[in-house]
């Protein structure tokens, strides 16, 4: 028989000999998986509108004090300042004049070059809200014609089978499209379709009014487009070698557009763009797993032939997550081939400014506890030190989210700013970092318009 | 630790019912205090409240009248604190209106202590679907004459207090607890054997394999469908279906565990669930104590099967469904109790019509456990996902983007985690004889070996536990 003494010394050998071997051993006591490391103190800079988002507490029970609040959205976000090398006056003035005094009928465009961070069209969408909410415009912009599923947009594309998509991943194929995705109908599969709708009818808002396909043919293709079960055009896409548009306007957001083609040699459509006829648009070009545009291994007179149909007023490089998990002490690669990347768009738009978006923090586990990676800061004074060198504009995303420590604090937080595989932001991370590269981007522009 | 500390004291008041009854009464709301805070005293009102219900039920004049306010309580306190932004939600969703929640019982509690409590949200307490759920088979079994009542309000607040099954259950029903409470404690050597053995198993499933799935895998996936492959999506829905076995079953076998360590028997709550043969067998399998529950006070007042085929279905349906709430107040988890109420009404149609459900042949039987567990897991991701959005996503990536090419990249990164998936298919479908061997050989140990292996498992958890985080398919981001 047992009795509670018994059960109790049972238990007690237990702890004896596991302390014993912890103490032998040096170790700490077992940690959970997921533990939450102490914040690392940040610049205590003041932010104009604290959000609501807070660390998570151990026993969120009672509600906080509103100074322990603030602090928590100070460890949260740390306002960081765009950086300009002092001999560059002239900072983001080519876009606030093509805003301002536009020499072009078409709409400004920012072009966001970046890793799965921006996946999803997220940072892009709030960004894009942000800028739009001041200069007008609707829509998403390029889009790539593709299985496609944007949240914010309520939007989704979906092709037949008989397309083949080519992106960067393709070492066979030379890519043609800004997007770094050509979406190609050959003869072998002549007829072909691609239907855009948006899937959220209920309170749906008004959104893009213009459809633009950026494409190029080998021969006569045919064309004709239904919007729901009535048929709009039919018509014929000449064979062009050079990049061309196909355009239609809408009075109102379509919510349902079947494109239908019949092709005798190959077609590549490069790109699609949801837009309206006026104001901003910041397209999303998301490029997971690179840590820069391939634009070198492209084909560049496509690519140039489309950027001669964009009214480019930023382009913005936004990578370096990919650099992180291999350890080096001064990336020779990535300065290498991040500057021809640069090279090639000064040499297409040489007056459009460009804004590199440092890497964010990212954190890894070590003996139980998740702390951020130590060559972080390696990265970020390369992509610092490309930028000065180039004279473009830098943004210490890693020093925003609070520093070292940053992405633990952002996976704690409640609700959740990083994702739980500490690399990636969660939804209300990505838009906390778009509206943020918003306000600065309008700041700029602010500085700009006292300065005419 | 804790528990040691706790077990110390305990053996110097184990042998006087009333000491141990209150001893451990203390304990447990120390222990609800230590995760609730002040929902504490909600526990407390609910136990005295109760209580109280329980000498009025038990008068013979008056019986109905009383279950009927006593339940209505019970029910009004467990809406408030769970459904209240559920049904604003949905009010605001339907109507256009922009109505916002208030907490009445905060405003209330602010009149006696100043800034108690938020008065613009109502936070859910620990545990209140299970006691509430446990108050009220009390109640009805108090009146129906199963269970007689309790006089002392110190022994019924343990009753519905007790600490091993007051957050998660099971849910124990008064006629086989209340009568343990007034016995003395007797262990063999084998039962506490076997809760060490228990204790164990549920730490091994919880931290090894439930733990190590979600926080390497599922979590990932499910709040970023569109960021992973359909494949990947697809795998998660069934390593989810190992996660969310092992993590409960893991907690219910180590509260089972704790409270025989303590002297008493809590019921079985899980017996190899997705071993079932048909939805019918997987709820005479999963969460046993919630499926009784659901069947003695709701099924059968309803009607059951006794009022035709019709009102079978519909009393089916409804049984399920609001089982489907009471794990959460979501349109999600509705969904889910609609998904298993239309299977197993559909089961039972077929049952009818077709002369299906006789002794099956062992291929008949595999096809079978495989059929129910693919239904188990689809229903499952309708628990899981946070939001509508995410189901849409998942199904989205399955039909569009589920590139099977990456399957050969996937073993390459995802190693640890199909291996541990892999265990988790073999926790999941060993062979019974097997576990009552292997549970048959730890009991005959020594308790020297015992306590070897034990702390071979705390180094195994420590271990896994503190491995780095699992890479991905798209290692690159």
């Amino acid at each position: 028989m047992m009795t509670p003494v018994r059960e109790f010394l049972y238990f007690l050998a237990i702890i004896v000999v596991l302390g014993t071997f912890l103490y032998l051993t040096g170790n700490q006591n077992p940690q959970p998986a997921l533990q939450r490391v102490q914040p690392v103190a940040v610049d205590s800079v003041k932010q104009e509108k604290p959000t609501k988002i807070q660390v998570q507490k151990e026993a969120p029970i009672l509600a906080e004090s509103a100074e322990k609040s603030t602090k928590l959205q100070q460890q949260l976000f740390n306002p960081t300042t765009l950086v300009f090398v002092p001999d560059d006056s002239t900072h983001f003035q080519y876009l606030w004049n093509k805003l301002q005094h536009p020499t072009s009928a078409l709409p400004v465009r920012v072009i966001y070059f970046g890793d799965s961070q921006v996946e999803n069209d997220r940072i892009t969408s709030s960004l894009r809200e942000a800028l739009q909410q001041k200069f007008g415009g609707k829509g998403p912009g390029l889009v790539p014609l593709d299985q496609y599923y944007n949240t914010p947009h309520h939007l989704m594309i979906e092709l037949s089978d008989g397309w083949k998509i080519k992106s960067f991943q393709d070492e066979d194929f030379v890519n043609q499209s800004l997007l770094f995705k050509n979406t190609i109908l050959t003869p072998e599969d002549d007829n072909g379709w691609f239907r855009i709708q948006r899937f959220k009818r209920r309170s749906a808002k008004p959104d893009y009014q213009i459809m633009k396909l950026y494409y190029w043919a080998k021969d006569t293709s045919q064309v004709t487009v239904q919007q729901g079960r009535t048929q709009i055009y039919a018509g014929t896409l000449k064979p062009e070698q050079k990049v061309s548009t196909l355009d239609f306007q809408f009075n109102r957001t379509p919510d349902d557009i079947r494109f239908d083609f019949k092709v005798k040699d190959t077609l590549n459509i490069c790109g699609l763009s949801l837009e309206s006829d006026s104001g901003i648009f910041v397209d999303n070009v998301a490029l997971r797993g690179l840590s820069y545009p391939t634009f070198e291994w492209s084909d560049q007179e496509k690519l140039k032939q489309i950027l001669d149909q964009l009214n480019v007023g930023l382009f913005v490089l936004h990578f370096g997550v990919n650099l992180v998990p291999y350890e080096s002490d001064d990336y020779p690669n990535f300065k290498r081939h991040f500057q021809r990347q640069i090279d090639f768009l000064k040499r297409v738009r040489p007056d459009v400014p460009i804004l590199i978006v440092g890497v964010s923090d990212m954190a890894e586990k070590q003996d139980g506890r998740f702390i951020s990676y130590p060559n972080i800061p390696t990265i970020k004074a390369i992509q610092r030190e490309i930028s000065g060198r180039n004279h473009t504009a830098f943004w210490d995303l890693q020093k925003f989210m609070g520093g070292a420590g940053g992405m633990v604090n952002w996976v704690n937080a409640k609700p959740a700013l990083g994702r739980t595989d500490y690399t990636h932001f969660s939804r209300k991370g990505a838009d906390a970092i778009g509206k943020e590269l918003g306000k600065l981007i309008l700041n700029e522009l602010k500085t700009e318009q006292h300065k005419q | 630790m804790a528990f040691t500390l706790i077990l110390g004291i305990y053996s110097l008041v184990y042998k006087k019912s009333p000491l141990r009854n209150g001893y451990l009464l203390v304990v447990s709301w120390f222990i609800y205090y230590q995760l609730g805070g002040a929902f504490l005293l909600l526990l407390i009102v609910s136990c005295l409240a109760n209580y109280g219900f329980g000498l009025l039920i038990a008068k013979p004049n008056l019986k109905r009248p009383w279950l009927t306010i006593a339940v209505s309580f019970n029910l009004l306190i467990l809406g408030y604190f769970k459904y209240t932004y559920f049904l604003v939600d949905n009010i605001n969703w339907l109507f256009d209106t922009h109505w916002q929640v208030f907490n009445w019982i905060g405003w209330a509690l602010n009149q006696l202590v100043k800034n108690a409590a938020d008065e613009h949200s109502i936070l859910l307490p620990i545990g209140i679907s299970f006691y509430t759920f446990q108050a009220i088979s009390y109640l009805v079994d108090v009146y129906r004459g199963d269970s007689d009542v309790v006089r002392n309000p110190l022994d019924f607040s343990f009753y519905l207090s007790f600490f091993p099954q007051l957050v998660a259950g099971p849910i124990v029903r008064a006629a086989s607890f209340i009568p343990q409470m007034y016995q003395r404690f007797r262990l063999k050597k084998a039962e506490f054997s076997h809760a060490i053995f228990l204790i164990s198993k549920g730490l091994f499933k919880k931290m090894v394999i439930a733990d190590f799935l979600a926080v390497n895998f599922i979590d990932r996936i499910f709040e970023a469908p569109l960021a992973y492959s359909g494949l990947e999506n697809l795998f998660s829905v069934y390593a989810y279906s190992l996660q969310i076995y092992c993590d409960f079953s893991g907690y219910t076998d180590i509260a089972i565990g704790l409270a025989l360590i303590l002297g008493f028997k809590i019921p079985v709550n899980f017996n190899a669930p997705y071993k079932a043969t048909s939805l019918t067998d997987f709820w005479h399998r999963w969460h046993i104590s919630l499926s009784l529950w659901l069947r003695d006070y709701l099924y059968i007042p309803l009607g059951g099967n006794r009022k035709g085929q019709v009102r079978m279905y519909v009393n089916l349906l409804i049984t399920m469904i609001l089982g489907g709430l009471w794990h959460g107040a979501n349109l999600r988890f509705l969904i889910w109790g609609a998904v298993h109420g239309f299977g197993l009404a559909l089961e039972k149609l077929m049952r009818q019509t077709l002369g299906f459900g006789h002794k099956l042949s062992f291929w008949q039987r595999g096809l079978s456990i495989f059929v129910t567990f693919q239904v188990i897991s689809f229903a499952w991701l309708f628990f899981r996902a946070k939001d509508q959005a995410t189901i849409r996503q998942f199904f989205y990536q399955v039909g569009h983007h589920f590139f099977p090419q990456n399957l050969a990249a996937g073993w390459e990164s995802y190693r640890y985690v199909i291996g541990i998936f892999i265990l988790g298919l073999f926790v999941i479908w060993i062979p019974n004889r097997w576990k009552e061997w292997l549970r048959g050989a730890f009991i005959e140990l020594h308790f020297t070996v015992q306590i070897l292996l034990v702390l071979l498992l705390v180094g195994l958890i420590y271990f896994v536990a503190g491995a780095g985080l699992q890479p991905f398919i798209y290692f690159r981001f």
